[in-house]
Formats: C-alpha cells, sequence, structure tokens
C-alpha cells in the first residue's frame, strides 16, 4: 500500500461525487440504471474499506471461541460449514445463531445498511 | 464454423506444414484455428485442432489421441474428414475438413432467434442424412465403432445443406476398447441412451438413440430430456428409464406418421429399435418420398441459405481477407516460430451454471418486474397495466437481471418484421382489419418477450398482450420446466374455469404466425410495481383488502382442474431441496448460514396437505391491482404440481413486501390471508406450515442472489448488476435467521 494520499476513502468519495452529481444527472434508461448500481457498489467498498478489517477480526475471534480453537477466519468457518453440514453442531445452539445473526448483521452495514436500519414501512426497494 | 475471434496479430502463423489464418472460439481446453496447407497452391482452408497434453486433463488428452486414431480411418460424406493428425512442437493437432456453415445447435437458436419453426421435412432430411453417416461409421470393417456422443453440437451443417458429424473424441471402437473406464457412462445425458445411462455394452443403435432425440427435438421444438427440474442423479435415472411423449402430442405440427419412426428410434430396449441406423434411415428417406418429395439438398440449402443470409456473405468476406493477409504475410514468416495457442479453462462451468438456472428457474426469480427500464424512463410508454416502466430504486442494486441474449430494445427492422406478423396474425385469428397500434416493449419477467398493443378489428379496438417465450428457452440451452405456449393457455383457461382472475387467452401463436411460441392475452389495465402498490396513496383503500383476496384467489387457484394439464410436473419440497443443495455445492465458497439454511429446511421438510396445481410465483409484483384490487394473476410459468403452502409462504417472503410493513406482500396480516383462503374453501392452514415455505423461500433467494453474484464462469468479470447481486445474499438470510428463532406471531 502506497504511503502517498490521498487514501483510498477519500478517492472513492470523489469518484462517487461526480458519478452522482455529475454524471448520473445526464443519464437516462439502462445507463442510468447501471450508474446507480455502480454507485451502490461503490459505497459498498467504501465502507468495507472502513468497516472490513475489524468485522474480520471479530467474526475470526468469535468462530475461534465457538470452535474451541485457533485459526484463520476463512478456514475456521469453512470448518463451521463442514460441522454444520455434518450435523455435529445442533441447529439450536444459541452461540451458534447469535455468531450467524452477527456476521449477518455485520456484512449488511457494508452491503446494505438500510435492510438493519430503517424501520419498517421505510424499507429499502427490492426490486 | 465458430465465429472469428477479435484479434488476429500474430496471424498468419507457420504451425507444421500449415499456417494458422485466425484462432477460431471453441470451448474446452484445446485450440481450435482456420488454417492453409501452406505447401501448395491454390489454398485448401482446413480446421486445425490442438492440444498441449501437458496443460489439459489427461481424459481430454486420451480423446483427442483417440479421435486422431479413429477418425483418420473413416471417409464419408456425412462425417468431416479428418485428413492429418500429429505432433508440431509439443502440441497434438488434428487436420480436418473445413465446413463453411454451422452445428445443429446454432441452426436451431437461429431459428429460434428468426422465430421460425424448422421445417418438418427439413428435419427429417437433416435426420436422414446423419443416419447415413451413422450407418457408414458403424460398418467400417473391424472397427466396431460407437460414436457415443451424438448431439447437436457435433453435427455440423455446411450452408449448402451437407450434414457432418465431427467429434469422434469419445467414440468407442476396437482401437480402444481396451482403455474405456468399465462402467463409465460417456456422453451427453440429454442424449443418452438407456444402456448407456447404465454404462452397459453399447452398439450403433445406442447412437441411433440420440438421433432420434435429435429428431424428436427438432420436431417439437423442445428438449425430450429437459434438465429443468431434476438432480443429476434423476437426470440419469431419466436417462436410464426414459417414457418418450408422441412428438405429436408435444407438438401438434407433428404428423403422427413421424411418432412411429420417432419412437421405434427411441425404445428403451435396443432390440426394439430398427436393426440399424440405415434401416431408420430408409424410415425417413420412404416418409420423405411419401409426404415431401420435393426435400432434397437444394431446397434444405436454400431454408439455410435464408436463415443465415446476413452472416454467409459477411463469413466469406472475412475469410477472404484473411487468405489475402496470408498471401501479402506468408513470405515474411519466420520459418519455425511455434503457433501460439490460446489456451481456455479446464472445463466448462459455463455450461454447468446455465444448467443451474434452468434447473430452479432462477430467471423469474431474479427478474421481478421493476427492471431496469428498456426504454428511457422519460418517455413510458403510454399505457397502464402489465409491466410498469418503473425507474430503479436509488442506491440499490435491484434483483433484477437481463439475461444474456434478451435485447434491452429490438431494432427498427425487428420491430418492424415484428409488427407484420404480429398483424397478419390477428387478422388469421380475430380478423380484419387487424392494425397495430401504439406497439410497445414492455419490461417484464425475463422468461418472455413482452409486448402491450392495440388492434383495430371490425369495429373495436382491443387493448392487447404479446408474450413470446424467448430464444434461449427454445435453444438446445437447457430450457426450464416453464410452462409457455399453449401449454400456458391451457393453465389460463382452467385457471379462468376455476375463478382465478388470469390473463384472458385470445390468441395462441401458431407456426404459421412466425412469432415463436407464445400467446396475445387481453390487457388489463392498473399496476403492477409492488413498491407502488404500497405506498400509493389511490391504493390506500384497497391495501387493506388485498391479503385476504389474495387467500381466496389462491383458493382458486388451488381448485384449478389439471385435468388435460399433464405438463404440469410435480415437485416436492425434498426435490427441490435437492436443486438447492445443488447450487450451494457448485461454488466453493461453503457458508455456515447457508449450511444452517439447508439442513434447517431437511429437518423441517412437511408432509404436503395434498398435491394440487401451484402457481409458484405467486406475490406483490405479479399482480396487476386497481383501486378495486387484484385484477390479473400474471407469471404462470413456474406453475407445478405441488404443496399448495408454497404459494402462501412465498407471498410472505420480505424480498416481496416492497417497502410494506405488513408480513403478505407487504400490504396485509397472515391471519386475513389464512382466514380467506379457508373460507374460499381452500383448506385448513396450518400456519407452521406456511413458515417453512417462507423461510425455505429466503434460503432459495439467498442461493439465487449466490449464483447470481458469483457467476457462471468463476473468477470472469461479470456486469455490475450480477456482481451487485451477490451482495444481497444477507438480506434474506437474516429474514429467515428471525423466521426459525422467533415465536411465531
Amino acid at each position: 500500500m502506497p504511503a502517498s494520499k490521498p487514501e483510498p476513502p477519500v478517492l472513492l468519495d470523489a469518484a462517487i461525487d461526480y458519478l452522482e452529481r455529475e454524471l448520473l444527472p445526464m443519464l437516462a434508461g439502462y445507463h442510468r440504471f447501471q450508474c446507480r448500481v455502480t454507485l451502490n457498489v461503490l459505497a459498498q467498498v467504501r465502507r468495507e474499506l472502513v468497516l472490513g478489517p475489524g468485522q474480520a477480526e471479530a467474526e475470526r475471534a468469535r468462530l475461534a471461541s465457538l470452535l474451541g480453537h485457533p485459526g484463520e477466519r476463512d478456514a475456521l468457518s469453512r470448518e463451521l460449514a463442514g460441522r454444520i453440514r455434518a450435523g455435529t453442531i445442533a441447529l439450536d445452539d444459541p452461540a451458534l445463531l447469535e455468531h450467524l445473526r452477527r456476521s449477518l448483521i455485520e456484512a449488511l452495514r457494508i452491503n446494505n445498511p438500510k435492510w438493519i436500519e430503517a424501520p419498517e414501512g421505510e424499507e429499502p426497494d427490492r426490486g | 464454423m465458430p465465429s472469428f475471434d477479435d484479434g488476429l496479430e500474430g496471424y498468419p502463423r507457420k504451425f507444421g506444414r500449415y499456417y494458422l489464418l485466425c484462432p477460431l472460439t471453441q470451448r474446452g481446453p484445446g485450440s481450435l484455428y482456420l488454417a492453409v496447407s501452406g505447401e501448395r497452391r491454390p489454398e485448401r482452408l482446413s480446421v486445425i485442432k490442438t492440444v498441449r497434453p501437458e496443460r489439459a486433463e489427461a481424459e481430454y488428452v486420451a480423446r483427442f489421441r483417440n479421435e486422431a486414431n479413429v477418425a483418420v480411418k473413416l471417409s464419408h460424406r456425412n462425417l468431416i474428414r479428418v485428413f492429418d493428425s500429429g505432433l508440431v512442437a509439443s502440441e497434438l493437432f488434428l487436420a480436418m475438413d473445413f465446413v463453411d456453415g454451422r452445428d445443429l445447435r446454432a441452426v436451431w437458436n437461429r431459428c429460434a432467434k428468426k422465430q421460425v419453426a424448422i421445417p418438418i421435412e427439413i428435419a427429417v432430411y437433416l435426420i436422414q442424412e446423419l443416419c447415413n453417416g451413422l450407418a457408414y461409421a458403424h460398418s467400417v470393417p473391424d472397427l466396431d465403432l460407437v460414436h457415443r456422443d451424438i448431439s447437436p453440437p457435433n453435427v455440423l451443417v455446411s450452408y449448402t445443406s451437407e450434414v457432418k458429424l465431427t467429434k469422434f473424441g469419445s467414440a468407442a471402437s476396437s482401437l480402444e476398447r481396451a482403455q474405456a473406464v468399465p462402467g463409465f457412462a460417456y456422453g451427453k445425458i440429454a442424449y443418452m441412451s438407456p444402456e448407456q445411462a447404465r454404462a452397459e455394452k453399447l452398439d450403433g443403435r445406442s447412437d441411433m438413440y440420440a438421433a432420434g432425440i435429435i429428431l424428436w427435438e427438432l420436431l417439437t421444438g423442445r428438449q425430450l430430456f429437459p434438465p429443468g427440474k431434476d438432480r443429476l442423479q434423476d437426470l440419469l435415472s431419466h436417462a436410464r428409464n426414459p417414457t418418450p411423449m408422441r412428438p405429436s402430442k408435444r407438438a401438434p405440427r407433428v404428423p403422427e406418421t413421424l411418432d412411429t419412426i420417432c419412437l421405434k428410434a427411441l425404445a428403451a430396449d435396443k432390440a426394439e429399435r430398427y436393426a440399424d441406423c440405415d434401416e431408420m434411415r430408409l424410415a425417413l428417406q420412404r416418409w420423405l418420398a411419401h409426404h415431401a418429395p420435393a426435400t432434397d439438398a437444394a431446397y434444405t440449402a436454400r431454408f439455410l441459405e435464408q436463415l443465415f443470409a446476413e452472416d454467409i456473405e459477411r463469413e466469406r468476406g472475412e475469410r477472404a481477407d484473411l487468405l489475402a493477409r496470408f498471401r501479402a504475410h506468408a513470405a515474411a514468416l519466420p520459418p519455425d516460430e511455434p503457433p501460439r495457442a490460446h489456451h481456455r479453462g479446464p472445463s466448462d462451468p459455463r455450461a454447468a451454471w446455465r444448467w443451474l438456472l434452468a434447473t430452479l428457474s432462477v430467471q423469474a426469480h431474479l427478474s421481478p418486474p421493476a427492471s431496469p427500464p428498456a426504454s428511457p424512463p422519460a418517455s413510458p410508454p403510454p399505457l397502464s397495466g402489465h409491466r410498469g416502466t418503473g425507474g430503479p430504486a436509488p442506491e440499490r442494486g435491484e434483483p433484477s437481471v437481463r439475461l444474456p441474449g434478451e435485447a434491452t430494445e429490438g431494432g427498427a427492422t425487428e420491430r418492424d418484421a415484428l409488427l407484420h406478423a404480429l398483424e397478419a396474425a390477428i387478422r388469421r385469428h380475430l380478423g380484419a382489419p387487424g392494425e397495430i397500434r401504439e406497439l410497445a416493449r414492455l419490461t417484464g419477467g425475463a422468461t418472455k418477450l413482452t409486448w402491450a398493443f392495440d388492434a383495430v378489428v371490425a369495429e373495436a379496438t382491443l387493448p392487447l398482450i404479446l408474450q413470446q417465450a424467448p430464444a434461449e428457452r427454445l435453444g438446445f440451452a437447457p430450457a426450464a420446466s416453464a410452462v409457455q405456449g399453449a401449454q400456458e393457455a391451457a393453465l389460463l383457461q382452467a385457471a379462468q374455469r376455476a375463478g382465478v382472475p388470469a390473463p384472458r387467452v385470445r390468441i395462441v401463436l401458431e407456426p404459421r404466425d412466425h412469432l415463436g411460441e407464445g400467446t396475445v392475452t387481453e390487457r388489463v389495465a392498473g399496476e403492477t410495481l409492488g413498491r407502488k402498490i404500497n405506498t400509493d396513496a389511490r391504493f390506500a383503500a384497497t391495501r387493506p383488502k388485498l391479503a385476504a383476496q389474495c387467500g381466496s384467489i389462491l383458493a382458486a387457484v388451488h381448485r384449478i382442474d389439471a385435468t388435460g394439464l399433464d405438463f404440469l410436473v410435480e415437485q416436492t419440497a425434498q426435490a427441490q431441496l435437492a436443486a438447492y443443495r445443488a447450487v450451494a455445492d457448485a461454488y466453493d465458497h461453503p457458508l455456515p448460514v447457508i449450511e444452517l439454511g439447508l439442513r434447517w429446511v431437511a429437518e423441517n421438510l412437511p408432509e404436503a396437505p395434498r398435491t394440487c396445481v401451484v402457481h409458484g410465483d405467486f406475490r406483490n409484483g405479479n399482480f396487476i391491482v386497481g383501486e378495486d384490487g387484484i385484477r390479473c394473476v400474471l407469471d404462470w410459468e413456474l406453475a407445478h404440481r405441488g404443496d399448495p403452502m408454497l404459494d402462501l409462504g412465498w407471498l410472505c417472503v420480505k424480498t416481496w413486501r416492497f417497502g410494506g410493513p405488513q408480513p403478505v406482500g407487504g400490504f396485509g396480516t397472515r391471519d386475513d390471508l389464512f382466514l380467506a383462503y379457508e373460507r374460499a374453501g381452500g383448506g385448513s392452514v396450518d400456519p407452521a406450515h406456511v413458515r417453512f415455505w417462507e423461510a425455505f423461500g429466503c434460503v432459495k433467494w439467498a442461493l439465487m442472489c449466490m449464483a447470481k453474484g458469483l457467476g457462471e464462469v468463476p473468477g470472469a468479470r461479470r456486469n455490475v448488476e450480477a456482481a451487485a447481486i451477490g451482495r444481497r445474499i444477507e438480506e434474506p438470510l437474516l429474514d429467515f435467521l428471525e423466521l426459525i428463532t422467533t415465536k411465531e406471531a
């Protein structure tokens, strides 16, 4: 990672600003829709840059505690998936459910914060 | 022949005694080139197929060598001539004749695209020629040959109507039988004979069986064994115990005289088939002589030339350019430069992925109605009802994905052609003058092309909707078990009789309409966008009534008399689970929460109270709503026979609430839905049973997101919409966790 600035989130903000304020108003139809999706994706990446590292570490720690041994996050996650599939962990295990719920909520903070933030009645449109 | 790749840098290139002119597109680990012999003039065009043994799987290399050994021993006008093989700079190669034409799958796909049915007599002629080549190959002395991979992509058809069989790589012969893996089934499952699927001993009649399947498919325009609803094992088990329908039953245009020929070739017991391919060829020849004596090579060539009119000239021009380039540069080529190989991936995950999509009918779910507008939203078509043209919601990647091949807007010529065909069809079916006004392409479910128009007949102007099955569904790409065309019309009529507000069918398209498979239905005015139905002030008084209306409509749906609707497949919860399990396993990305979902579904599989007609995609977004309530229920493609509670559960999945606060479609309560369903005679509702289907619905949608986001070719570039959908996977999964961990409301 270069020491040069601006940092990645700032670069992304500049790109998002251009797309949203200058390009989007000129577009219609197909390209307008694609541009909106692109803005959405860039916003996800921006949030992940900020939130991602902390979330990954928290998830790794939860997995290690759930499985009872240390390891990399992806390897632990794979192991947990295998154990659930094999039936060696109960589906209603509270620690398991809590871990999964937290992981989903954290992912949604990056992928679609409105899904968890919006009060009912103001859910994001889904189609 | 496959089309040219873009880049010609580095070509022409010397390759042994050939010059490679350009790479041809090719799937699989080998490379394919258009080439000329470098030693003599005039140059003869050939195709060079190469593989680097160290970069391909052993089995592919073995098949390559096998093809070289077998094919050079064959010489017949209906087989591609392989005239050279060997090794150049550590690459194995085969040299074969160039065919100025396409493979049979491409012919089919073009017909589908142009909405032309392959004429019956041409289908018979093509298979007669194929049988001729097979009869020869099977009878070569001492070779004891079985091709084992007879399928449309392996049958080439020149624009001058020569039919040539290729790809002898999987062939079993006396040359390689010793190396064949015992008990292993070779070939494509969709074209596999029962004995082949059982990995039993094969003979020429197994290839005959595959030729019979191709004939069946050319005649009916459908796949005989669509992998639409089954797992791989089920497909194999179908292949082992086939029960083919009479072609004329599947497609009324087929004369019954052809049923006999087709079904004899498709007899499950090979002893009951024709004795050999020559006998089948004779049967086809006699049929032609009796019913279509004018069908010959010239007649077939005229059809093909028309079908590919735009391509033939262009391709010939491109080849002339390549040859000119070769002549200009041949002298300057370094003598022994190795060819640049264009290696591709070890296998074709795309095919597997398409199969999965078809298995799941994912298309329909991935494409709810608020698709990106095909026309700029600034100028929406002046039509209400049916599919709206709602713009996308800001900031969200919507689950609205057009499938490849679905045009965003037809070109002017295409539109004119459609207009003319449609006017003729209206005159034919509904009467003169048949003038069409206000023809507008509507965005809609990606499984169909939908047009709205007004037709002037006699004294009235009728508001109508045209729905056409898209090309992909007609092609050899695996078709889902989607209900469309005449079948859909039959279903809609049965639904009407049961009291369901279903679209009223005015016309079932026929081949002579040249509009492909589809229907013309009456257009109903109203709103389809779920978001608008849930937020627009004009529906404020309507919304409280909708859940109950859904209940009574569903009771009627589940009362539909299935007599005559035997095309509706039966899908149990268990079968659906197996299909989605396969999706999860298709990617090397095991997620604990998905595993939890699938295991929960497996452990909670309910007993269906009964089996009846199920709509399959009954949800907000598939209704036309007016101030008076639901006026029409759309999108019957996923109808099947199964557990009626599926429809109630799917209607409650949070994804289909479109911003509404209530569980049923965003607009109503479960109590309203259930009570109305019971009162309308749907039978008693067990809320836990409905919740199972709602929870399973969440898991299904999550896996659709995964499949879309991770793409058909893992690691390949994908469009931003598809990529964004991959990141929506947590939404339904969180809903799922909430559903299974909270007490019932």
